[in-house]
């Protein structure tokens, strides 16, 4: 019994750290650029795709993470430049209409690339494999995912509390007029924030390939996931999203284990009445944040 | 010329804040821009940025027409902001909210140091958060990062507002009066006429969408029924 709920919270944990992965790019993007970006499930789904054809291609495994970062960022970039950019300052309603209509056009893409079969990747040996809990098996896998995803969570939080681009980027989301009367140009700083925000989609799907698999519609699960997670978070503040990406990972675990036929009911209902309890999220910004 | 406005009109959608407004500040000079509230000199300064309002007309900025600019560009050919309200970084500390200011032109005349001299205050709280310092501590960090942007043109709105008069007076006459003796133009937006008179001798006054007024202060003080019709003083 022990040992089982251990591999529960474990299993929670590794699908936390893909959430948070995934919830940060779309709340940085939503809290300096207010801009509501429905395609980044696209970006999780294509970093998927690329890390199973990479490990399957006889390349240096490793490198399928940052591959797949760089190969959505540039994505994300691309993107940017035509046609997001000039629905920054466009009514929400417009940019999810755009953004919607965007992620079904990538899915087409993708189906059409990739194929609409399941795909699992062939993990590296070091990483295949399980590693025994009170005598009950942990796929070694998602205890990498784990450390990847909440080292690179540590990361961004270092990259944005600690270093000056981050302080500029938080100056943004505070006054961007104010930050470009100093001198600096917040359209780059917007370009260079949603290809980050691209790159972290990507990143989480090429770890979340190796737990979850790459297959048509997986896009828009993980999308309405990481939503979730930014809006019960708190928009746009960090440590509200390490949290709900907590809740919402241990939420959507628990009740697969004890409702396996009503799981998501179960899950999406405590949501709501969390956000019916606490309408600005866990942990509401006095500002917006990061 | 430092700043030259010719024909500057701003408009709100339908509406205009002013019009026809033409003026030439030369480099070194220290002139006030007076009006009652809501006479549009926030707007006027937003407009030398191109923040905000729709223009027409043009603004030349050390010989260069900068009206359609991106706002970066005009501050970076040599214009800074201590914005109404101080546009300071809530979520930076006192160091960061400086530290922004040199990231585009790292060399200059003011280093993080030397306003740290000038603003002695200021050293004291550099990790404080900037939302944590007093009314007139908050007036002398959004001063010393313009400082850092090395502008030669310095542009204030509504300095003294919100600041006990003493504390509004060392800021404006005596700090704001010695980087301009220093060589600093500055172009002061107040509804405190008697206060940034007293530093600046050349005012200009809106009223009813229009520039009423460009001269010596002294013609304006003289000028009773000027100063009572637009500036209620
Ligand atoms: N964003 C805006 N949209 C529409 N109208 C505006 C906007 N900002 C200002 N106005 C209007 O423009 C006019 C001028 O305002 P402005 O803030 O420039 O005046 P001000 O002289 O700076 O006043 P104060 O002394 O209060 O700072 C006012 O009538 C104001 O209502
Ligand atoms: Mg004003």
């Amino acid at each position: 019994m022990m040992g089982y709920a251990a591999i529960q919270v474990l299993n929670a944990l590794s699908f936390s750290a893909l959430l948070l992965l995934t919830g940060l790019g779309l709340s940085v993007v939503l809290s300096l650029m207010n801009f509501v970006n429905l395609a980044h499930g696209s970006f999780y789904l294509l970093g998927s795709y690329i890390a199973v054809h990479w490990l399957a291609s006889g390349a240096p495994w490793w490198m399928a993470f940052p591959v797949a970062f760089l190969a959505t960022a540039l994505a994300g970039a691309l993107l940017e430049r035509f046609p997001l950019r000039a629905f920054y300052a466009r009514p929400h309603l417009m940019q999810v209409l755009l953004t919607y209509g965007l992620s079904v056009i990538f899915a087409d893409l993708m189906r059409w690339g990739f194929g609409a079969q399941i795909l699992s990747p062939e993990l590296p040996e070091m990483l295949q494999g399980v590693v025994f809990l009170f005598d009950m098996p942990f796929p070694l896998y998602r205890l990498f995912i784990i450390g990847a995803g909440f080292a690179m969570a540590l990361a961004l939080w270092l990259l944005f509390d600690r270093t000056m681009w981050g302080a500029v980027v938080r100056a943004a989301v505070s006054d961007r007029g104010i930050v470009e009367t100093l001198g600096i140009d917040t359209r780059r700083l917007f370009a260079a924030v949603f290809m980050l925000s691209a790159g972290l989609g990507g990143l989480s799907g090429a770890l979340g390939a190796g737990m979850l698999a790459a297959y048509p519609g997986l896009d828009e699960e993980v999308l309405i996931l990481a939503l979730i997670t930014v809006v019960v978070g708190g928009l746009g503040s960090f440590g509200g999203t390490v949290l709900s990406a907590l809740v919402v990972g241990f939420a959507l675990t628990f009740s697969k284990v004890w409702f396996p036929e009503f799981a998501n009911l179960a899950a999406f209902s405590a949501m709501i009445a969390l956000l019916l309890a606490r309408p600005n999220g866990l942990v509401a910004p006095p500002l917006r944040q990061l | 010329m430092m700043l030259e406005l010719d024909k500057l009109s701003a408009h709100y959608g339908a509406v205009e804040v002013f019009s026809d407004v033409s003026l030439r500040i030369g480099a070194g000079e220290k002139v006030a821009l007076l009006g009652r509230n809501g006479a549009g000199k926030t707007t006027l300064v937003q407009a030398l940025f191109n923040l905000g309002p729709r223009l027409s007309g043009t603004i030349r900025l050390q010989g260069e027409a900068v009206q359609d600019w991106p706002t970066h560009r005009i501050a970076r050919r040599g214009m800074a902001l201590v914005p109404q309200g101080r546009g300071l970084f809530p979520t930076l500390s006192v160091s960061e909210n400086l530290r922004l200011a040199t990231l585009r032109q790292p060399r200059g005349a003011w280093t993080l140091e030397k306003i740290f001299e000038t603003f002695p205050r200021l050293a004291e709280r550099r990790h404080a958060s900037s939302s944590a310092l007093s009314g007139g501590e908050r007036q002398l960090l959004a001063i010393g990062r313009a400082l850092l942007t090395q502008a030669p043109l310095l542009v204030l709105d509504e300095a003294s507002e919100g600041l006990a008069p003493m504390m509004a007076e060392e800021i404006i006459v005596q700090h704001v009066g010695k980087l301009a003796e220093a060589g600093l133009t500055v172009l002061l937006a107040e509804q405190n006429a008697a206060l940034a008179l007293r530093l600046c001798p050349r005012a200009l006054v809106l009223a009813g969408r229009r520039l009423v007024f460009d001269g010596p202060s002294e013609a304006l003080l003289a000028d009773r029924s000027l100063l009572q019709e637009h500036l209620g003083v």
